[in-house]
């Protein structure tokens, strides 16, 4: 027990030098390319200011990055004034000043435009809109049995696919979610004949496709924003104010296109526009020692935190029956709720970040801990504890010389469980910004690039591999012994 | 003063009543033995005496103290007990599960090691099994072992339920003398539980025959024979009977 103990405050420290530099400004953007090259143009136009600053790219939708912002887990993102009007405030058609006073009740600030408007609009391949005759959006109607793909954000938003449908009385039932990144190859390889676009996105040029006239004007404009908290008005103020204006409609489809169909980095492409020299850009091996180390501290900590939790609740089970029937269904109920939508609940409390990713997976290793210690214990032979209780040994002496030695092959079985599952959940701790192999997942279904999805995969295999033979090698010589 | 009393013990689980009525008393350095067939009552009756279950009428007196009144633990200390299988934990060496209670209490290093060795001569354990497991020595020598064990701390009152019954028959009849002779040393009281009627003739002073959970007889083996009850003289008859 010592060596655990030992092994989990090392741990804990290990994370503890993981952790931000206080002081730092921190710019977070949402999971499409546009907002992760806006959050690198602001992050690096702060530096160029000596403002000591992070970015914390690809964090999620809309709600994620809002709640972030009022909360406090990050200072400024990029955002577009109608989904500000839609989604977050829920008044359509709030404009100019009387957006930003609604926005400075809730102690955000907001900058003029950047000088583009990134409109929604529904895209279709050129020969097939040709084919149909379509070139509006309210001529759909006639051909209800089009297949459509929406992104998720897109199918939910008030302003939407929900306000389209109503507002053109569209009748299409054959409507799928898709990322909307891996879309566009659906709707080229003909699988998709309709599907949202953003108006800036590089791939509508490239692929030649064609925009539906948004005839009964149902999409409001989207300029391109910077939301800060106004706490920090004094030290980001100006320099954002420097922003405004200076990227209009072309320039950013280019840069969106430099990413996504030339393979550049978004670091690369946002110094590139501000004239700033490139950043040190980490070659593989770089980037893999830092993924890493951050995957390693998430499963490390938060299956160690789960042992310190998990061990006394499954002791508990088994010393109080009674307890144990309401202990273990509640343990069990944890499990029943999505990775994705735990993350997303914790977010208000915990912020943006590795405490909130490893509250998570805490919560989700405890199960098969509480479960492998009540079953070990549960288990042990009845001629054994009558023995242990004869004997008139101290109630700590018995627990930890005779019954928890005696269910640990059980124990380790459940910690290996935990600890196996944790590897995979972990890759979801991305999205709140926690790092880790989500990361190069992420990026990699962002960008459609194989080369950085298996960037992620490939370790995170490799380290549910070792961990599950670390185990089983303890186990072994567990088992041996008894 | 008398080393352990029984009064009136009862005891049911649910309608099924397993012990009826039983009262026994024991003094220091006698054997005591309590014969029956499987389910007559006599292991739980032993198990009452350190307090594994709990009579649902009657009193369990040990040196003049109610058993109820006691701290468990300290109660149990002085009361050595050895079960069929010996009950060794199978994770710990030897000498672990030998010095497991008395490091618990925090003796030193030097006694443990001088009352190791003076168990090891006094029960014939090879002294080369200490760093064993369990799993690793032979069937007596596991039964020395956990007789070890249970006397490490002298205690005044030994319980053994079937504690040569795994055995084969040559290293059980070599362990019977030993034990016999051991016990006759040390002057402890001692209980043994078994349905082996020699067994029960050759250790006790005195043999207590249980039959449904009802005591049916006492009394020295030559008394039981000479005017037993019909169950006494039933076990003995099919006792004559077996081929060996």
């Amino acid at each position: 027990m010592p060596t655990l103990l030992r092994a989990t405050l090392l741990l804990l420290l290990l994370t503890l030098a993981g952790c931000e530099r206080p002081g730092q400004i921190r710019v977070g953007s949402k999971s499409f390319t546009e907002s992760v090259i806006l959050g690198e143009v602001i992050q690096r136009h702060l530096s160029s200011h000596s403002i000591s600053s992070q970015h914390r790219s690809q964090l999620g939708g809309t709600r994620v990055l809002w709640e972030a912002l009022l909360a406090g887990s990050i200072d400024v993102y990029p955002e577009y004034t109608g989904t500000l009007a839609q989604e977050i405030l829920h008044q359509p058609g709030l404009e100019g000043e009387a957006l930003r006073t609604r926005l400075a009740e809730q102690g955000i600030g907001m900058t003029e435009s950047l000088g583009f408007s990134n409109t929604y609009a529904l895209a279709m391949r050129a020969d097939r809109a040709s084919q149909l005759n379509l070139s509006k959006i309210s001529q759909l109607k006639s051909h209800p049995d089009l297949q459509l793909g929406f992104g998720h954000e897109f199918l939910q938003r008030q302003d939407g696919w929900l306000r389209v449908q109503q507002r053109y009385a569209l009748p299409q039932t054959k409507v799928v979610g898709t990322d909307h990144d891996l879309g566009y190859a659906a709707l080229v390889a003909g699988q998709l004949d309709v599907m949202d676009a953003y108006a800036t996105d590089a791939e509508i040029a490239h692929h030649q496709l064609f925009l539906l006239e948004d005839d009964l004007e149902v999409f409001p404009r989207y300029d391109a924003v910077i939301l800060y908290r106004l706490q920090s008005q004094n030290q980001l103020g100006i320099p954002l104010k420097q922003l405004e204006g200076r990227l209009d409609r072309e320039q950013m489809t280019k840069l969106n296109e430099k990413v996504r169909l030339g393979g550049q980095s978004e670091s690369e492409v946002a110094s590139a526009w501000l004239g700033a020299s490139t950043p040190h850009q980490p070659g593989l091996g770089e980037r893999l020692l830092k993924t890493t180390g951050a995957h390693f501290r998430l499963v490390a900590t938060s299956v160690s935190l789960a042992c310190l939790l998990g061990l006394p609740l499954g002791m508990l089970c088994h010393s109080r029956p009674f307890l144990g029937q309401a202990v273990l269904p509640m343990v069990s109920s944890i499990q029943t709720i999505p990775s994705l939508a735990l993350l997303v609940f914790l977010l208000p409390w915990g912020g943006l970040g590795t405490g909130t990713a490893m509250t998570a997976l805490t919560l989700y290793a405890l199960l098969p801990i509480v479960q492998g210690t009540y079953l070990g214990l549960q288990t042990i032979p009845t001629s054994l504890q009558e023995s242990a209780r004869a004997l008139g040994i101290s109630p700590r002496c018995r627990w930890t010389r005779i019954d928890l030695p005696l269910a640990l092959p059980n124990i380790v079985s459940g910690i290996q469980t935990a600890a196996v599952i944790a590897v995979g959940t972990a890759t979801l701790a991305a999205l709140i910004g926690a790092g880790g192999y989500g990361e190069p997942i992420l990026t990699g279904v962002r960008l459609a690039r194989t080369d950085l999805l298996l960037e992620g995969a490939i370790p995170s295999a490799c380290m549910a591999l070792l961990v599950q033979w670390f185990f089983t090698r303890w186990q072994s010589r567990l088992k041996y012994r008894s | 003063m008398r080393l352990l009393e029984l009064e009136g013990i009862s005891k049911a689980y649910g309608s099924h009543r397993v012990l009826d009525n039983i009262s026994l008393s024991l003094h220091s350095g006698q054997t005591i033995a309590l014969l029956g067939s499987s389910g007559s009552g006599k292991s739980t009756l032993l198990r009452m005496v350190n307090g594994l279950v709990v009579p649902d009428t009657g009193r369990v007196i040990f040196r003049g103290q109610d058993l109820k009144s006691s701290d468990l633990s300290a109660f149990r200390r002085e009361i050595g007990y050895v079960i069929q299988d010996g009950g060794l934990f199978p994770h710990l060496t030897i000498e672990e599960n030998l010095t497991l209670l008395a490091q618990d209490l925090g003796w030193g290093s030097s006694n443990l090691l001088e009352r190791v060795l003076d168990l090891v001569r006094l029960t014939r354990l090879p002294a080369e099994c200490l760093n064993r497991y369990p799993h690793q020595l032979s069937g007596g020598q596991r039964q020395r072992a956990s007789i070890a064990r249970a006397l490490f701390l002298s205690p005044p009152l030994l319980l053994l339920d079937e504690p040569l019954g795994a055995l084969d028959p040559p290293v059980r009849r070599q362990l019977q003398d030993e034990l016999k002779e051991l016990f006759t040393r040390l002057q402890c009281g001692v209980i043994l539980v078994t349905h082996d009627m020699a067994e029960a003739a050759h250790f006790a002073e005195q043999i207590y025959v249980l039959e449904g959970g009802k005591l049916v007889d006492q009394g020295s083996f030559p008394e039981l024979v000479r005017q037993g009850s019909l169950c006494f003289q039933t076990m003995l008859s099919s006792y004559r009977c077996l081929p060996c």
